[in-house]
């Protein structure tokens, strides 16, 4: 009976080990076991978990902003500015034939928007992900850091909204009730409701004034677009440098400016645009003569000085091989109607955004002038290269002559803004709408801006790029691209 | 009485002083008892009515009303036990019997006197303690041997190291019997040390049912398993296990692969039961399996389907297909798919034992199927097809007409000199296979260890396709007292080459009336007459001129670690660690004169690409296990196991191109990378851990019970869901234990079911939680990064329910064999991948919707009508067959987009409530128009139209064949064996690709190309032209319609077997051999089908015969 006992005990020793070493095992393997952090990729949790992991979601927006099928080629150099007949493509074999002539249901035409939604809808996400981690994690920046990254963020995803409703969304002067795209502010595996495009409109201007409210102490008021901080005296990281390349508070109210004009509150409008022009025009000051002109070899073609904003797009040159080179074939390149060309610039060679972006080129075979704005430039320390410019401050001049009232004060932006130019002021009788109009199709070449300034204004006809004279016929079915099928067809 | 015995065991006097005690009342009791003893036959009718009563109380009526006197001990015989009386005209006997229970004799002296006493071995004086160990040939230690003494219900169990102890009459005859081995009879004659070896019963081996972790009576066992053996599989051929498991089990099936043939490379899609999942490709990541694969294990741990194809054969000691929820529950979360259990041979102990096994094998090409047109066939099409009559319009037209007259007529003397090329030849040959396998074992009782080494050269049917695998083990196995661990290690790997003569379709595809040569000899690059063509028809042979490389090459080493720990002989642990570390890099050259750089820079001309995966995982499990037998009729066992497992996937590819002519594909001689091209990379990691407990009790060997649960925990799946329970209940009634049967007429008879559920886990990773990973470009303000993927944290485990129920029986001496099974399967909710709106900006999102059911029924027959063990003359009559029937429900238009995408790229699947996976949809079509070649459609509302219209598609058939099975006959005669194994395939529908692509749907271009006879001989020509073919003039795309869907009934010899044992021969014993076998086997032999349909696409199918020798020294 005593070794029974013994024996007993000894049992309940290895009973208890036993179970002892399982649980023991339970327990390791537990969560923290199977929390496991891929090697080539980054939980969300550890990226949102430092100040460096934060910014790198930010700029990665912003590198993805200049992907080719959004701001780094079809919202800027071809798609949209196809759709304004900036270029000429006559026949089927042409490339961009089909984006030309609106034929939006053709398939290579449907693919092209079916990538800017996607892609746009994509950066949107990552935005409100961005955002909505900002909360979760918070307390990993400084309160001063949080709101110009948050700022920055929300305005972009005001962007993204404003330029997919000037694309996908019905005209607005005649139609702002009608049912326009979803306005995305949740990252989230769930539809969003389609909604009317003055409620995106809405949605938009309440998104920009909450960035503006963030971005209050945005260090550009103080400091300007600096290229040195290097955390002295302001405390900041040369994250916060080239604000010019980051959504600012002056981007922020030129969107503001923008946005207010195409709902057509032209008081609204004019305010933001003047804050911009007047606060802002230290910082962004007027691009010298000399260094589009004089600097032969590095000419600042995009002028790059007034740029409220702009992308970095590492494949600026490359884009532009293969959509403005001279050695493109004819079927593939994009380049105007040369009379076309030489009426919009009303043959003026003083204004230098003619005869130096576009030079009749000595490869290729070509005869006629083809586009260089973007082309790249000799000497590749320059701080403009690769820039891709997104608002800039002549929008701001000429959304004030637009909107301005007193018609003196409006010809005067628009005076001042042709001066720097190369162009001599317009005098007092000048049709001012009408040279605002070709100061636009001067101005914004490769930055997409006109076919929105047309939709805009609803004009029943635009002229044709592929003919020196002739016009094209607009309306709601040229103007108005519709949504993609992988929208919706899946909506059902 | 059982207690009393486990304490003797304890070997201490103290312990044996109430033994001896005990032994000596007894003896005491029955020595008075037995000298006045006599049999007699007297029978007495009573009735006696007492209600309840003590036995005492019961006893005493009886006795008054029967006019007897009993003799018994009341300490043996508890009277004051409380029974029910209540007999009419019942014998006296009967009564007593019935009141006293079953433990006790009850016996009638002839004077009156009724004695009751217990039912015990008879022991005298002469009783002594005998004591001993058991074992296997191998030298493993059996526990749980049933060991009884003969002509007596009295007996004892082996303990956890095979110890027995057993006190017994000095002349007595022990009766030693164990699952899966002979039974032995031994004389005591006084001993008292017995050691015992069991030999092991071969046939017997089916009754252990091998799960991988436990291993289990199948007798007690309540889940649907099949075990086959290594002589089974090497019965039926020697390609590979999964090959000959096919035929063995009807639920074990391989989906045929018609585009890839018989190529020696290929990985075939296996299922055990049907589907469970929504296969849509992109559900995977990079290194995820086919999520409707089963789960496959080797020596305890998951492993490929690639290693299981590699394994050679003779390392195999046994195959255990898991199908239900009660047996594959023990692998939760991913036996969702059954489970194939692989365990390889141990080493045995004592003195060195040698084993060599060659395999040969020849595979012939089998181009029965392929029906292509002549020379002359063909350009007869060509110009009925108006190949040779100018489209033009306007002026040109005479002018083109001319030239292509004239090519016709050239064309038309090169057919008529008798230019007839027969292309399919060209890059095949007949295929070697050649492979050796070596195994040594030996050791003592302390250590054992056994060794091998393999080899295969399997060479294909096309030119240039081989695979080389080859493998070394090397096992140990030490044991002492309380502690066994063994260790095993295997290195294994192969070298996979791919045809350089490309797809087998460039050859099927290749025109007749071209010659392959030009006149020198030489192969020209393309195929012409006249130079008119010009680089339109590529030479099909020319690329094989060529040096090019598609070579995957793969090392692995596998270590497994186990120790078991017996603590005593109710308990027991054991632990295990595996590690495997694998290394596969593939190698692809194209050179820079390869055809498809017709018309790229030479900088770019030739390609080169290299990958290489690398693997690590380990796997560790510690299992604690308890058995006991209460009160003799209640057995009872329990697992408790814990296991973490962690596996570690990389993989890195780079490509160069543009190679100077002449060139030898050594990367450093190329040009440049791939212009904008960047490495290519992939890494994941997996981590899962489970907890099971197992329980199994038996009563009596006539009722059994198993309950399974497991817990699963995975990084797979939702961060909120990273834990999931998995459970099967099984029940099993063994009638011939119940009723009694006569051993020799059913010797098994049960019915058993369970239920339960099991997961799946052959989906991708991390779909949890959000990931970032690194954006295309840095900027100025550094790295960027974006969400690669959405989190949904949601995300439910797929989980299957599964119920079974199933008959197994054995009767008239194992004569007649079967099993039936049906079973039910639901997986709800499954995980499907689906696109939402793009807004959302998340595509191919997991989500869970739906459900797939599928019910099933198999059966296993096998009868011997000649069963002569004595002679060694058996004839087995097999039948086995197989139906299932799969549904999907509940996705409530979730998945119309995937519909969508179905109808636009021609695809039968649909994802529709009520509707099967394998249900093929397409539009019904009422045959062709004989007025003018159109094909005549049915719109869903029965009107004919020549519209075609994917709104009207219908279910027009499915896949899955009705019924499916095999047919064998095995017969031996003594040392000769043969046996026929023949596949049936009923009632399953396919879409017939050679009427949809070599018959139809020839395009303008496509006329060049050879097609099948029937394009020439079953289409429309001409009005009143009654066929089932369009317009031989009609080049438009050919929607899938109902007409290229037929029903397939397929008959296949799909193994014809014949073998030779040489044992006692004197030329045997000279060489040194103490057997020597040779088997001679051909697999898929023939085919007769009821659909006329290529077959092989890209490689063709083989006929095999090959031949194996088994020599053992």
């Amino acid at each position: 009976m005593l070794i029974s006992n013994q024996k007993k005990k000894i049992m309940k020793k290895y009973l208890k080990n036993t179970i002892g070493l399982l649980f023991c095992l339970l327990i390791i393997s537990c969560n923290d076991y199977l929390d496991i952090k891929p090697e080539d990729k980054y939980l969300e949790e550890d990226i949102f978990s430092s100040k460096e992991g934060i910014q790198t979601v930010l700029n990665g927006v912003y590198s993805n902003m200049s992907d080719r099928d959004t701001y780094g080629g079809n919202l800027t150099m071809s798609t949209v500015d196809v759709l304004a007949q900036r270029y000429l493509s006559l026949t089927k074999k042409h490339k961009w034939f089909y984006h030309a002539t609106y034929e939006y249901g053709e398939g290579k035409v449907e693919n092209t928007f079916n990538a800017i939604w996607s892609k746009m809808y994509v950066n949107i996400l990552n935005m409100n992900n961005f955002i909505q981690n900002l909360d979760t994690y918070s307390g990993v920046l400084s309160l001063e850091e949080e709101n110009i990254l948050r700022g920055e963020a929300l305005g972009l995803r005001a962007m993204h909204h404003l330029d997919l409703l000037r694309l996908f969304g019905p005209i607005y002067s005649t139609n702002s009730e009608a049912l326009a795209i979803p306005y995305s502010s949740e990252a989230k595996a769930e539809k969003t409701e389609i909604l009317s495009a003055s409620r995106i409109m809405e949605l938009v201007l309440a998104d920009l004034t909450e960035a503006e409210k963030f971005l209050e102490n945005d260090p550009i008021r103080e400091y300007g677009k600096t290229e040195s901080f290097n955390s002295s005296s302001s405390g900041l990281s040369s994250f916060f440098n080239f604000r010019n390349l980051r959504l600012n508070y002056y981007a922020v109210k030129a969107l503001q400016a923008r946005a207010y004009l195409y709902a057509e509150n032209k008081v609204a409008a004019l305010e933001a645009a003047k804050v911009v022009i007047e606060e802002g025009s230290q910082w962004f000051e007027w691009t010298p003569e000399g260094t589009v002109i004089s600097d032969q070899e590095n000419p600042d073609r995009v002028f790059s000085p007034e740029i409220l904003f702009a992308v970095r797009n590492n494949n600026l040159y490359a884009q532009h091989k293969v959509l403005f080179a001279s050695t493109l074939s004819t079927e593939n390149i994009l380049a105007a109607e040369p009379k076309r060309l030489k009426d919009v610039f009303e043959n003026n060679t003083a204004d230098y955004r003619f005869d130096y972006s576009w030079i009749v080129p000595t490869v290729g075979g070509k005869i006629f002038k083809t586009f260089y704005k973007f082309d790249d430039i000799q000497n590749k320390d320059k701080k403009f290269r690769f820039m891709q410019p997104l608002i800039r401050m002549t929008e701001m001049y000429y959304i004030a002559a637009e909107t301005e009232v007193d018609s003196q004060t409006a010809l005067d932006y628009l005076n001042t803004a042709r001066y720097n130019r190369g162009l001599v002021a317009l005098e007092n009788d000048a049709n001012l709408q009408n040279e605002i109009l070709k100061e636009y199709q001067r101005e914004f070449f490769g930055e997409g801006q006109l076919f929105y300034y047309y939709k805009r204004n609803n004009f029943t006809s635009i002229p044709n790029g592929s003919t020196p004279n002739g016009t094209i016929n607009m309306g709601a079915d040229q103007y108005v691209v519709p949504l993609p099928l992988s929208e919706t067809t899946t909506r059902q | 009485m059982k207690k009393k015995f486990t304490t003797i065991r304890c070997g201490t006097l103290i312990n044996q002083v109430p033994i001896i005690l005990w032994i000596m009342k007894r003896t005491l009791i029955l020595f008075i008892l037995f000298s006045s003893l006599s049999a007699s036959a007297f029978s007495q009718k009573i009735t006696v009515n007492m209600g309840k009563v003590t036995l005492y109380e019961a006893l005493k009526g009886i006795k008054k009303e029967a006019q007897v006197d009993f003799f018994y001990s009341d300490r043996e015989l508890n009277v004051e036990r409380v029974v029910i009386v209540d007999y009419k005209n019942t014998d006296v006997i009967n009564i007593v019997s019935n009141l006293v229970g079953d433990k006790f004799n009850v016996q009638l002296a002839n004077d009156g006197i009724i004695l009751i006493t217990p039912v015990q071995p008879t022991p005298d004086q002469n009783t002594i303690v005998v004591k001993g160990v058991v074992k296997n040939e191998l030298g493993e230690l059996l526990p749980g041997v049933n060991i009884i003494l003969k002509g007596i219900n009295y007996g004892t169990t082996s303990d956890f190291d095979g110890n027995y102890l057993i006190n017994v009459d000095e002349n007595s005859i022990l009766v030693f019997s164990y699952v899966g081995y002979h039974t032995l009879e031994v004389e005591v004659k006084g001993r008292t040390k017995i050691d015992i070896v069991l030999k092991q019963n071969v046939k017997e081996l089916e009754e252990v049912v091998i799960t991988g972790i436990v291993n289990r009576d199948k007798k007690s066992f309540t889940g649907a398993t099949k075990t086959v053996t290594r002589e089974q599989l090497r019965a039926v051929g020697n390609l590979n296990i999964v090959q000959s498991l096919k035929t063995l089990d009807p639920s074990f099936v391989i989906q045929e692969s018609n585009t890839l043939g018989s190529n020696p490379n290929r990985l075939p899609n296996i299922e055990v039961r049907g589907k469970t999942s929504i296969s849509n490709d992109d559900l995977r990541d990079e290194f995820g399996n086919s999520p409707n694969q089963p789960l496959f294990i080797l020596d305890g741990f998951e492993t490929t389907l690639r290693t299981i194809i590699d394994l050679d054969m003779n390392r195999v000691a046994s195959i255990t297909i898991l199908k239900d929820a009660s047996s594959t529950a023990l692998y939760g979360a991913k036996a969702a798919n059954g489970v194939i259990v692989v365990e390889t041979v141990k080493p045995t102990g004592g003195k060195i034992q040698v084993t060599y096994n060659s395999d040969f094998r020849v595979e012939i090409p089998d181009l029965s199927d392929y029906n292509l047109m002549n020379s002359t066939q063909k350009l007869k099409y060509e110009r009925l097809s108006r190949l040779w009559t100018s489209e033009s319009l306007g002026s040109d037209v005479i002018s083109e007409q001319y030239i292509l007259d004239k090519q016709y007529n050239a064309t038309l003397a090169e057919v008529k000199r008798g230019v007839d090329t027969y292309w399919l030849n060209e890059p095949l040959q007949v295929g070697t296979t050649l492979g050796h396998s070596l195994y040594a074992s030996g050791g003592d009782d302390i250590v054992t260890f056994g060794v091998g080494l393999n080899y295969k050269n399997q060479k294909g049917v096309m030119i240039g396709s081989d695979r080389e695998t080859w493998g070394a083990s090397f096992n140990l196995n030490y044991r002492k007292d309380k502690l066994n661990i063994s260790n095993r290690l295997l290195i294994n790997g192969y070298d996979a080459n791919e045809s350089q003569y490309g797809s087998f379709s460039n050859f099927a595809n290749a025109n007749p009336y071209f010659r392959k040569t030009d006149e020198n000899g030489n192969i020209t690059k393309y195929l012409d007459i006249d130079d008119y063509w010009k680089t339109r028809n590529v030479n099909p042979l020319y690329n094989s001129t060529l040096n090019l490389k598609d070579n995957s090459k793969s090392t692995n080493i596998t270590n497994n670690l186990q120790a078991i720990l017996t603590l005593n002989s109710k308990f027991r642990i054991q632990s295990n660690l595996q590690l495997n570390k694998s290394i596969t890099t593939s190698e692809r050259f194209l050179p820079p004169g390869h055809t498809s750089f017709e018309d790229v820079s030479y900088l770019e001309s030739g390609e080169y690409k290299n990958q290489r995966m690398d693997m690590f995982s380990y796997n560790l499990n510690v299992m604690a296990s308890y058995a006991n037998v209460f009160k003799e009729k209640h057995r009872f066992t329990a697992n408790l196991r814990a296991e973490a497992q962690d596996r570690t996937n990389k993989k890195l590819g780079v490509e160069a191109v543009g190679f100077p002519v002449g060139t030898n594909g050594n990367p450093s001689f190329a040009f440049s990378y791939k212009p904008d091209s960047k490495p290519s990379t992939a890494q994941s990691k997996y981590r899962r851990v489970n907890l099971l407990s197992s329980i199994n009790y038996v009563y009596d060997q006539k009722y059994l019970f198993d309950f399974t649960y497991r817990i699963d925990g995975s990084t797979v799946f939702g961060s909120n869901k990273k834990f999931s329970p998995f459970w099967a209940v099984g029940a099993g009634w063994n009638l011939h234990n119940e009723f009694e049967m006569n051993n020799d007429v059913v010797s098994l008879l049960k019915i058993r079911g369970s239920i339960g559920s099991t997961g799946n886990q052959g989906f991708g990773n991390l779909s949890s939680v959000s990931i970032y990973g690194f954006t295309q470009d840095a900027n100025i303000f550094g790295q960027g990064t974006d969400l690669q993927t959405l989190a949904n944290p949601n995300l439910d485990w797929q989980n299957t329910l599964d119920a079974s129920i199933g008959i197994d029986a054995s009767l008239l001496n194992n004569r007649i064999n079967t099993t039936f099974n049906a079973f039910s399967k639901t997986t709800n909710p499954l995980v499907v991948r689906i696109d939402l709106p793009s807004s959302t900006g998340v595509s191919g999102y997991p989500i869970n919707t739906g459900l797939m059911n599928t019910k099933g029924i198999e059966a296993i027959i096998r009868v011997s009508p000649i069963y002569n063990l004595k002679e060694r003359t058996i004839w087995t009559l097999g039948l086995t067959t197989s139906a299932t029937k799969s549904e999907y429900d509940d996705f409530d238009k979730t998945l119309e987009t995937l519909n969508d995408e179905g109808q636009d790229i021609a695809s039968l699947v649909r994802y529709k409530d009520g509707y099967s996976p394998n249900a093929m949809w397409a539009v019904q079509s009422l045959g062709i128009d004989p007025s003018n070649g159109l094909e005549v459609f049915l719109t869903k509302d029965g009107l004919p139209t020549y519209e075609y219209n994917v709104k009207d598609e219908r279910v027009m058939g499915n896949s899955r064949p009705t019924v499916e099975g095999v047919l064998s006959s095995n017969l031996r005669l003594k040392d000769f064996s043969m046996g026929i194994n023949l596949r049936y395939r009923i009632g399953g529908d396919i879409l017939n690709t050679a009427l949809f692509n070599s018959v139809e749907n020839i395009s303008r271009v496509q006329r060049i190309n050879n097609q099948d006879v029937r394009a020439l001989t079953d289409r429309w020509i001409s009005p009143d032209d009654i066929t089932s073919f369009r317009s031989i003039t009609e080049f438009d795309r050919t929607p899938v319609s109902s007409r290229f869907i037929q029903e397939e009934n397929v008959i296949l010899g799909e193994s014809i077997n014949f073998g030779y044992e040489f044992k006692d021969q004197v030329w045997i014993k000279n060489l040194g051999l103490s057997r020597l076998r040779l088997n001679a086997y051909m697999n898929e032999i023939f085919r007769i089908s009821s659909v006329k349909v290529e077959r092989g696409i890209n490689y063709p199918f083989a006929r095999s015969v090959s031949f194996s020798l088994n020599a053992y020294f």
